[in-house]
Protein backbone atom coordinates (compact mmCIF):
# COMPACT_ATOMS: atom_id res chain seq x y z
CA UNK A 1 0.00 0.00 0.00
CA UNK A 2 2.80 2.37 0.97
CA UNK A 3 4.62 1.44 -2.24
CA UNK A 4 1.59 2.33 -4.39
CA UNK A 5 1.17 5.70 -2.65
CA UNK A 6 4.78 6.60 -3.18
CA UNK A 7 4.70 5.53 -6.79
CA UNK A 8 1.68 7.77 -7.35
CA UNK A 9 3.38 10.80 -5.77
CA UNK A 10 6.54 10.17 -7.77
CA UNK A 11 4.73 9.92 -11.08
CA UNK A 12 2.90 13.19 -10.36
CA UNK A 13 6.20 14.87 -9.49
CA UNK A 14 7.91 13.69 -12.67
CA UNK A 15 4.98 14.78 -14.83
CA UNK A 16 5.03 18.24 -13.22
CA UNK A 17 8.75 18.60 -13.89
CA UNK A 18 8.42 17.52 -17.50
CA UNK A 19 6.05 20.40 -18.27
CA UNK A 20 8.93 22.92 -17.99
CA UNK A 21 11.95 21.59 -19.84
CA UNK A 22 15.19 23.42 -19.03
CA UNK A 23 18.54 21.80 -18.25
CA UNK A 24 18.06 22.27 -14.57
CA UNK A 25 14.74 20.66 -14.58
CA UNK A 26 16.03 17.80 -16.68
CA UNK A 27 18.42 16.98 -13.86
CA UNK A 28 15.63 17.39 -11.39
CA UNK A 29 13.58 14.86 -13.31
CA UNK A 30 16.42 12.40 -13.39
CA UNK A 31 17.26 12.93 -9.74
CA UNK A 32 13.66 12.48 -8.83
CA UNK A 33 13.37 9.40 -11.02
CA UNK A 34 16.43 7.91 -9.36
CA UNK A 35 15.19 8.68 -5.87
CA UNK A 36 11.75 7.42 -6.67
CA UNK A 37 12.95 4.15 -8.11
CA UNK A 38 15.01 3.43 -5.02
CA UNK A 39 12.26 4.57 -2.68
CA UNK A 40 9.52 2.55 -4.29
CA UNK A 41 11.87 -0.45 -4.43
CA UNK A 42 12.52 0.00 -0.71
CA UNK A 43 8.83 0.35 0.08
CA UNK A 44 8.00 -2.65 -2.09
CA UNK A 45 10.70 -4.64 -0.30
CA UNK A 46 9.31 -3.61 3.08
CA UNK A 47 5.80 -4.61 2.06
CA UNK A 48 7.12 -7.94 0.84
CA UNK A 49 9.04 -8.50 4.09
CA UNK A 50 5.93 -7.67 6.05
CA UNK A 51 3.97 -10.31 4.18
CA UNK A 52 6.80 -12.75 4.62
CA UNK A 53 6.98 -12.32 8.38
CA UNK A 54 3.22 -12.32 8.81
CA UNK A 55 2.92 -15.47 6.67
CA UNK A 56 5.79 -17.16 8.41
CA UNK A 57 4.29 -16.30 11.77
CA UNK A 58 1.05 -17.97 10.77
CA UNK A 59 2.81 -21.04 9.45
CA UNK A 60 4.80 -21.42 12.66
CA UNK A 61 1.74 -21.41 14.88
CA UNK A 62 1.51 -24.38 17.22
CA UNK A 63 -1.87 -24.75 18.79
CA UNK A 64 -3.32 -26.90 21.49
CA UNK A 65 -6.93 -27.27 22.57
CA UNK A 66 -7.51 -26.05 26.09
CA UNK A 67 -11.15 -26.74 27.01
CA UNK A 68 -10.26 -26.98 30.69
CA UNK A 69 -8.51 -23.59 30.76
CA UNK A 70 -10.33 -22.28 33.85
CA UNK A 71 -9.49 -25.41 35.84
CA UNK A 72 -5.95 -25.50 34.44
CA UNK A 73 -5.39 -21.92 35.53
CA UNK A 74 -6.37 -22.83 39.10
CA UNK A 75 -3.98 -25.80 39.04
CA UNK A 76 -1.27 -23.61 37.51
CA UNK A 77 -1.61 -21.11 40.36
CA UNK A 78 -1.51 -24.00 42.86
CA UNK A 79 1.62 -25.49 41.26
CA UNK A 80 3.22 -22.05 41.29
CA UNK A 81 2.84 -21.98 45.09
CA UNK A 82 4.13 -25.55 45.44
CA UNK A 83 7.11 -24.56 43.30
CA UNK A 84 7.90 -21.36 45.17
CA UNK A 85 7.30 -22.55 48.72
CA UNK A 86 8.26 -26.23 48.62
CA UNK A 87 10.27 -27.34 45.58
CA UNK A 88 12.43 -24.27 45.10
CA UNK A 89 13.62 -23.83 48.71
CA UNK A 90 14.82 -27.45 48.72
CA UNK A 91 16.56 -26.95 45.38
CA UNK A 92 18.18 -23.78 46.71
CA UNK A 93 19.37 -25.76 49.72
CA UNK A 94 20.91 -28.35 47.40
CA UNK A 95 23.04 -25.62 45.89
CA UNK A 96 25.47 -25.91 48.80
CA UNK A 97 26.63 -29.08 47.03
CA UNK A 98 29.20 -28.39 44.29
CA UNK A 99 27.90 -28.39 40.72
CA UNK A 100 29.83 -31.56 39.67
CA UNK A 101 28.17 -33.51 42.50
CA UNK A 102 24.72 -32.36 41.49
CA UNK A 103 25.48 -33.01 37.83
CA UNK A 104 26.45 -36.58 38.76
CA UNK A 105 23.13 -37.09 40.49
CA UNK A 106 21.33 -35.61 37.50
CA UNK A 107 23.21 -38.11 35.31
CA UNK A 108 22.21 -40.95 37.62
CA UNK A 109 18.50 -40.09 37.42
CA UNK A 110 18.70 -39.49 33.70
CA UNK A 111 20.35 -42.88 33.21
CA UNK A 112 17.33 -44.58 34.80
CA UNK A 113 15.22 -43.23 31.97
CA UNK A 114 17.41 -44.46 29.12
CA UNK A 115 15.96 -47.99 28.84
CA UNK A 116 12.45 -46.57 28.29
CA UNK A 117 13.90 -44.03 25.92
CA UNK A 118 15.34 -46.93 23.91
CA UNK A 119 12.02 -48.80 23.91
CA UNK A 120 10.12 -45.64 22.88
CA UNK A 121 12.57 -45.06 20.03
CA UNK A 122 12.26 -48.68 18.90
CA UNK A 123 8.46 -48.41 18.87
CA UNK A 124 8.81 -45.30 16.73
CA UNK A 125 10.74 -47.29 14.15
CA UNK A 126 14.04 -45.63 15.01
CA UNK A 127 16.34 -48.62 15.66
CA UNK A 128 19.48 -46.48 15.50
CA UNK A 129 18.32 -44.16 18.28
CA UNK A 130 17.12 -47.19 20.24
CA UNK A 131 20.53 -48.83 19.95
CA UNK A 132 22.24 -45.60 20.95
CA UNK A 133 20.06 -45.19 24.04
CA UNK A 134 20.60 -48.84 25.01
CA UNK A 135 24.33 -48.40 24.47
CA UNK A 136 24.24 -45.33 26.70
CA UNK A 137 22.49 -47.26 29.46
CA UNK A 138 24.91 -50.20 29.34
CA UNK A 139 28.03 -48.04 29.15
CA UNK A 140 26.97 -45.51 31.77
CA UNK A 141 25.69 -48.15 34.21
CA UNK A 142 28.97 -50.09 34.07
CA UNK A 143 31.88 -47.83 33.14
CA UNK A 144 29.94 -44.81 34.32
CA UNK A 145 29.48 -46.29 37.80
CA UNK A 146 25.71 -46.79 37.93
CA UNK A 147 25.19 -43.75 35.74
CA UNK A 148 26.82 -41.11 37.93
CA UNK A 149 29.26 -40.47 35.12
CA UNK A 150 28.37 -40.03 31.48
CA UNK A 151 31.15 -41.63 29.37
CA UNK A 152 28.55 -42.39 26.68
CA UNK A 153 28.29 -38.74 25.63
CA UNK A 154 32.07 -38.59 25.39
CA UNK A 155 32.16 -41.48 22.94
CA UNK A 156 29.47 -39.82 20.84
CA UNK A 157 26.30 -41.48 22.13
CA UNK A 158 24.35 -38.26 22.60
CA UNK A 159 21.25 -38.46 24.75
CA UNK A 160 18.02 -38.41 22.80
CA UNK A 161 15.14 -38.04 25.19
CA UNK A 162 12.28 -40.26 24.01
CA UNK A 163 9.10 -41.28 25.79
CA UNK A 164 5.86 -43.06 24.96
CA UNK A 165 4.05 -39.75 24.45
CA UNK A 166 6.42 -39.05 21.57
CA UNK A 167 5.88 -42.61 20.32
CA UNK A 168 2.13 -42.03 20.24
CA UNK A 169 2.69 -38.73 18.43
CA UNK A 170 4.76 -40.54 15.81
CA UNK A 171 1.68 -42.69 15.09
CA UNK A 172 -0.38 -39.56 14.57
CA UNK A 173 -1.99 -39.32 18.01
CA UNK A 174 -2.64 -35.66 18.84
CA UNK A 175 -2.33 -33.98 22.21
CA UNK A 176 -6.04 -34.33 22.87
CA UNK A 177 -6.06 -31.27 25.09
CA UNK A 178 -3.81 -29.36 27.45
CA UNK A 179 -3.68 -30.40 31.08
CA UNK A 180 -1.96 -28.86 34.06
CA UNK A 181 -1.44 -31.70 36.52
CA UNK A 182 -1.17 -30.88 40.25
CA UNK A 183 2.43 -31.21 41.51
CA UNK A 184 3.50 -32.31 38.02
CA UNK A 185 2.96 -29.40 35.67
CA UNK A 186 2.19 -29.04 31.97
CA UNK A 187 1.02 -32.05 30.05
CA UNK A 188 -1.70 -33.17 27.69
CA UNK A 189 -4.07 -36.09 27.64
CA UNK A 190 -1.66 -37.94 25.33
CA UNK A 191 1.54 -37.06 27.14
CA UNK A 192 0.20 -37.71 30.64
CA UNK A 193 -0.93 -41.17 29.49
CA UNK A 194 2.47 -41.61 27.89
CA UNK A 195 4.34 -40.53 31.01
CA UNK A 196 2.37 -42.85 33.28
CA UNK A 197 3.02 -45.76 30.91
CA UNK A 198 6.68 -44.78 30.50
CA UNK A 199 7.40 -44.84 34.20
CA UNK A 200 5.28 -47.89 35.06
CA UNK A 201 6.75 -49.99 32.24
CA UNK A 202 10.34 -48.96 33.02
CA UNK A 203 12.22 -52.22 33.72
CA UNK A 204 14.69 -50.43 36.00
CA UNK A 205 11.93 -49.19 38.30
CA UNK A 206 9.91 -52.39 38.01
CA UNK A 207 10.54 -53.83 41.48
CA UNK A 208 10.03 -50.56 43.30
CA UNK A 209 6.99 -49.43 45.27
CA UNK A 210 4.95 -46.51 43.93
CA UNK A 211 6.21 -44.37 46.81
CA UNK A 212 9.79 -45.10 45.84
CA UNK A 213 9.16 -44.17 42.21
CA UNK A 214 7.59 -40.89 43.37
CA UNK A 215 10.61 -40.31 45.60
CA UNK A 216 13.02 -40.85 42.71
CA UNK A 217 10.98 -38.54 40.47
CA UNK A 218 10.96 -35.85 43.14
CA UNK A 219 14.68 -36.16 43.88
CA UNK A 220 15.42 -35.98 40.16
CA UNK A 221 13.30 -32.85 39.83
CA UNK A 222 15.03 -31.18 42.79
CA UNK A 223 18.51 -31.87 41.45
CA UNK A 224 17.62 -30.53 38.02
CA UNK A 225 15.95 -27.52 39.59
CA UNK A 226 19.08 -26.76 41.60
CA UNK A 227 21.09 -26.74 38.36
CA UNK A 228 18.56 -24.55 36.54
CA UNK A 229 19.27 -20.82 36.48
CA UNK A 230 15.92 -19.67 37.87
CA UNK A 231 14.43 -19.66 34.39
CA UNK A 232 10.89 -20.21 35.66
CA UNK A 233 11.00 -17.12 37.85
CA UNK A 234 12.60 -15.10 35.05
CA UNK A 235 9.97 -15.93 32.47
CA UNK A 236 7.16 -15.69 34.99
CA UNK A 237 7.92 -12.15 36.04
CA UNK A 238 8.52 -10.98 32.47
CA UNK A 239 5.26 -12.37 31.19
CA UNK A 240 1.94 -10.56 30.78
CA UNK A 241 0.10 -13.85 31.21
CA UNK A 242 2.40 -16.56 32.63
CA UNK A 243 -0.22 -19.27 32.13
CA UNK A 244 -0.31 -18.73 28.34
CA UNK A 245 3.44 -18.21 28.22
CA UNK A 246 4.25 -21.57 29.80
CA UNK A 247 1.55 -23.36 27.85
CA UNK A 248 3.01 -22.07 24.60
CA UNK A 249 6.57 -22.89 25.66
CA UNK A 250 5.60 -26.40 26.73
CA UNK A 251 3.78 -27.16 23.46
CA UNK A 252 6.72 -25.87 21.39
CA UNK A 253 9.22 -27.88 23.41
CA UNK A 254 7.18 -31.06 22.90
CA UNK A 255 6.74 -30.40 19.16
CA UNK A 256 10.48 -29.94 18.84
CA UNK A 257 11.19 -33.24 20.59
CA UNK A 258 8.65 -35.08 18.46
CA UNK A 259 10.19 -33.77 15.24
CA UNK A 260 13.66 -34.96 16.24
CA UNK B 1 7.94 14.45 -0.60
CA UNK B 2 7.45 18.20 -0.43
CA UNK B 3 10.94 18.66 1.00
CA UNK B 4 12.51 17.04 -2.02
CA UNK B 5 10.69 19.41 -4.38
CA UNK B 6 11.77 22.50 -2.47
CA UNK B 7 15.37 21.29 -2.35
CA UNK B 8 15.76 21.07 -6.08
CA UNK B 9 16.24 24.70 -7.16
CA UNK B 10 19.15 25.13 -4.77
CA UNK B 11 20.79 21.85 -5.63
CA UNK B 12 20.57 22.39 -9.34
CA UNK B 13 21.74 26.00 -9.14
CA UNK B 14 24.88 25.13 -7.22
CA UNK B 15 26.17 22.05 -8.91
CA UNK B 16 24.86 21.92 -12.40
CA UNK B 17 26.36 24.03 -15.19
CA UNK B 18 26.47 21.97 -18.35
CA UNK B 19 24.26 19.53 -20.12
CA UNK B 20 26.96 16.85 -19.95
CA UNK B 21 27.05 16.95 -16.17
CA UNK B 22 23.32 16.68 -16.19
CA UNK B 23 23.39 13.60 -18.37
CA UNK B 24 26.24 11.97 -16.50
CA UNK B 25 24.52 12.51 -13.19
CA UNK B 26 21.28 11.27 -14.59
CA UNK B 27 22.89 8.08 -15.82
CA UNK B 28 24.78 7.53 -12.58
CA UNK B 29 21.81 7.97 -10.32
CA UNK B 30 20.05 4.70 -11.04
CA UNK B 31 23.37 2.95 -10.37
CA UNK B 32 23.73 4.72 -7.04
CA UNK B 33 20.32 3.62 -5.98
CA UNK B 34 21.20 -0.02 -6.66
CA UNK B 35 24.60 0.12 -4.95
CA UNK B 36 23.41 -0.28 -1.34
CA UNK B 37 21.72 -3.56 -2.29
CA UNK B 38 24.99 -5.27 -3.11
CA UNK B 39 26.84 -3.89 -0.07
CA UNK B 40 27.55 -5.47 3.29
CA UNK B 41 27.86 -9.04 2.08
CA UNK B 42 31.03 -9.49 4.10
CA UNK B 43 29.32 -10.08 7.43
CA UNK B 44 28.03 -13.64 7.83
CA UNK B 45 25.11 -14.61 10.08
CA UNK B 46 27.52 -16.35 12.46
CA UNK B 47 29.69 -13.25 12.65
CA UNK B 48 26.63 -11.13 13.43
CA UNK B 49 25.56 -13.46 16.26
CA UNK B 50 29.06 -13.89 17.62
CA UNK B 51 29.73 -10.16 17.55
CA UNK B 52 26.53 -9.38 19.43
CA UNK B 53 26.85 -12.15 22.04
CA UNK B 54 30.52 -11.35 22.68
CA UNK B 55 29.80 -7.66 23.16
CA UNK B 56 26.87 -8.27 25.50
CA UNK B 57 28.71 -10.91 27.54
CA UNK B 58 31.71 -8.58 27.63
CA UNK B 59 29.62 -5.91 29.33
CA UNK B 60 28.02 -8.42 31.72
CA UNK B 61 31.46 -9.76 32.70
CA UNK B 62 32.98 -6.40 33.55
CA UNK B 63 34.33 -6.54 37.10
CA UNK B 64 32.49 -3.33 38.00
CA UNK B 65 29.32 -4.38 36.23
CA UNK B 66 26.23 -2.71 37.60
CA UNK B 67 22.93 -3.79 36.17
CA UNK B 68 21.21 -0.42 36.30
CA UNK B 69 24.26 1.55 35.22
CA UNK B 70 25.30 -0.67 32.30
CA UNK B 71 21.82 -1.46 31.18
CA UNK B 72 21.77 1.17 28.46
CA UNK B 73 24.99 -0.03 26.84
CA UNK B 74 23.62 -3.59 26.70
CA UNK B 75 20.43 -2.24 25.26
CA UNK B 76 22.40 -0.47 22.52
CA UNK B 77 24.14 -3.74 21.56
CA UNK B 78 20.88 -5.67 21.52
CA UNK B 79 19.21 -3.07 19.35
CA UNK B 80 22.14 -3.12 16.94
CA UNK B 81 21.84 -6.86 16.47
CA UNK B 82 18.07 -7.42 16.52
CA UNK B 83 15.62 -6.62 13.75
CA UNK B 84 12.86 -4.88 15.71
CA UNK B 85 10.48 -4.50 12.76
CA UNK B 86 10.69 -8.16 11.77
CA UNK B 87 10.14 -9.21 15.39
CA UNK B 88 7.14 -6.93 15.81
CA UNK B 89 5.55 -8.16 12.56
CA UNK B 90 6.25 -11.74 13.49
CA UNK B 91 4.79 -11.40 16.96
CA UNK B 92 1.60 -9.60 15.92
CA UNK B 93 1.23 -11.75 12.81
CA UNK B 94 -1.98 -10.86 10.91
CA UNK B 95 -2.91 -8.27 13.54
CA UNK B 96 0.10 -6.16 12.43
CA UNK B 97 -1.87 -5.02 9.38
CA UNK B 98 -4.93 -4.20 11.44
CA UNK B 99 -3.25 -1.39 13.40
CA UNK B 100 -2.07 2.04 12.28
CA UNK B 101 1.49 3.27 11.81
CA UNK B 102 1.66 5.00 15.22
CA UNK B 103 0.46 1.90 16.99
CA UNK B 104 2.92 -0.18 14.98
CA UNK B 105 5.86 1.94 16.04
CA UNK B 106 4.75 2.05 19.66
CA UNK B 107 4.31 -1.70 19.71
CA UNK B 108 7.70 -2.15 18.10
CA UNK B 109 9.35 -0.03 20.80
CA UNK B 110 7.57 -1.73 23.71
CA UNK B 111 8.34 -5.18 22.32
CA UNK B 112 12.02 -4.26 22.02
CA UNK B 113 12.07 -3.22 25.67
CA UNK B 114 10.24 -6.38 26.72
CA UNK B 115 12.62 -8.61 24.80
CA UNK B 116 15.59 -6.73 26.21
CA UNK B 117 14.34 -7.35 29.76
CA UNK B 118 13.92 -11.02 29.07
CA UNK B 119 17.13 -11.53 27.12
CA UNK B 120 19.31 -9.61 29.56
CA UNK B 121 17.72 -11.41 32.50
CA UNK B 122 18.43 -14.81 31.02
CA UNK B 123 21.90 -14.00 29.77
CA UNK B 124 22.86 -12.64 33.18
CA UNK B 125 22.69 -16.19 34.54
CA UNK B 126 25.27 -17.39 32.05
CA UNK B 127 28.09 -14.87 32.36
CA UNK B 128 30.59 -17.49 33.52
CA UNK B 129 29.94 -19.80 30.63
CA UNK B 130 31.28 -19.94 27.11
CA UNK B 131 29.14 -19.53 24.03
CA UNK B 132 30.13 -21.60 21.02
CA UNK B 133 28.85 -21.32 17.47
CA UNK B 134 28.06 -24.82 16.25
CA UNK B 135 26.29 -24.55 12.93
CA UNK B 136 25.15 -22.05 10.35
CA UNK B 137 22.45 -22.62 7.79
CA UNK B 138 21.80 -19.96 5.16
CA UNK B 139 18.86 -20.04 2.79
CA UNK B 140 18.82 -16.99 0.55
CA UNK B 141 18.06 -14.03 2.85
CA UNK B 142 17.28 -16.14 5.93
CA UNK B 143 19.67 -17.95 8.21
CA UNK B 144 19.80 -20.02 11.38
CA UNK B 145 22.84 -19.95 13.64
CA UNK B 146 23.02 -22.71 16.24
CA UNK B 147 24.97 -21.87 19.36
CA UNK B 148 25.55 -23.71 22.59
CA UNK B 149 26.07 -22.23 26.03
CA UNK B 150 28.66 -24.59 27.42
CA UNK B 151 27.78 -24.78 31.11
CA UNK B 152 29.07 -27.00 33.86
CA UNK B 153 25.51 -28.06 34.57
CA UNK B 154 24.93 -29.11 30.96
CA UNK B 155 24.89 -27.53 27.54
CA UNK B 156 22.08 -25.19 26.61
CA UNK B 157 21.34 -25.01 22.89
CA UNK B 158 20.39 -21.50 21.74
CA UNK B 159 19.51 -21.02 18.09
CA UNK B 160 19.26 -17.63 16.44
CA UNK B 161 17.16 -16.86 13.38
CA UNK B 162 18.39 -14.06 11.18
CA UNK B 163 17.35 -12.22 8.08
CA UNK B 164 19.52 -10.32 5.71
CA UNK B 165 18.88 -6.67 5.11
CA UNK B 166 20.86 -4.24 2.99
CA UNK B 167 22.94 -3.31 6.03
CA UNK B 168 23.78 -6.84 7.15
CA UNK B 169 22.31 -9.78 9.04
CA UNK B 170 19.87 -9.17 11.89
CA UNK B 171 18.40 -11.49 14.52
CA UNK B 172 14.62 -11.77 14.53
CA UNK B 173 14.13 -14.79 16.80
CA UNK B 174 15.90 -16.73 19.53
CA UNK B 175 15.02 -20.39 20.00
CA UNK B 176 16.01 -22.08 23.29
CA UNK B 177 15.25 -25.80 23.71
CA UNK B 178 12.79 -25.68 20.78
CA UNK B 179 10.97 -22.72 22.30
CA UNK B 180 10.85 -19.70 20.02
CA UNK B 181 10.81 -16.33 21.71
CA UNK B 182 8.70 -14.79 18.96
CA UNK B 183 6.14 -17.65 18.93
CA UNK B 184 5.77 -17.51 22.69
CA UNK B 185 5.12 -13.76 22.63
CA UNK B 186 2.71 -14.23 19.75
CA UNK B 187 0.72 -16.84 21.68
CA UNK B 188 0.78 -14.68 24.81
CA UNK B 189 -0.36 -11.48 23.11
CA UNK B 190 -3.03 -12.92 20.83
CA UNK B 191 -5.70 -13.42 23.52
CA UNK B 192 -4.99 -9.96 24.96
CA UNK B 193 -5.27 -8.39 21.51
CA UNK B 194 -8.57 -10.18 20.85
CA UNK B 195 -10.02 -9.16 24.19
CA UNK B 196 -8.68 -5.64 24.79
CA UNK B 197 -7.51 -4.59 21.33
CA UNK B 198 -4.17 -2.99 20.51
CA UNK B 199 -4.68 -0.19 23.06
CA UNK B 200 -5.23 -2.68 25.85
CA UNK B 201 -2.17 -4.65 24.80
CA UNK B 202 0.05 -1.55 24.64
CA UNK B 203 -1.21 -0.46 28.06
CA UNK B 204 -0.42 -3.82 29.62
CA UNK B 205 3.03 -3.94 28.04
CA UNK B 206 3.79 -0.46 29.38
CA UNK B 207 2.58 -1.44 32.85
CA UNK B 208 4.79 -4.56 32.84
CA UNK B 209 7.87 -2.61 31.77
CA UNK B 210 7.24 -0.03 34.50
CA UNK B 211 6.74 -2.80 37.06
CA UNK B 212 10.06 -4.46 36.15
CA UNK B 213 11.86 -1.13 36.43
CA UNK B 214 10.39 -1.10 39.93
Amino acid sequence: MAAADQRGTCVKGIKFMLKTRTHRQLLAVMLLAGLCSSMTARAAQDAQDEDFFVDQAEAAEVKIADPLESLNRVTFAFNDKVYRYALKPVARGLRILPVPVRTSFANFFSNLKDPMSAISALLQGEPRNAASELGRFVLNTTVGLLGFLDPATEVGLIEDDEDLGQTMASYGVGHGFYLVVPFYGSSSLRDLTGDIATSSLNPVLHNLETGEVVGITLASAEVNLSLDKDSYEGFYENSLDPYIFFRSAWVQNREGKIKK
Amino acid sequence: MASIFTLFPRLTHRFVRSRRVVLALGLLLPLLSIAPLSQADDATPSAAVKGAVDKILGILRKPDFNFDKDRSSISVEIRKAFDDVAMAQSVLSTNWKAINADQQSEFKELLSQTIENNYIGRLKAYTDEKVEIRHEDVKDTLATVDTVIVAKSGDVPVNYKLRKRKDGWFIYDVVVENVSMVSTYRDSYRPIFSKDGIDGLLKQMKAKIAELKG
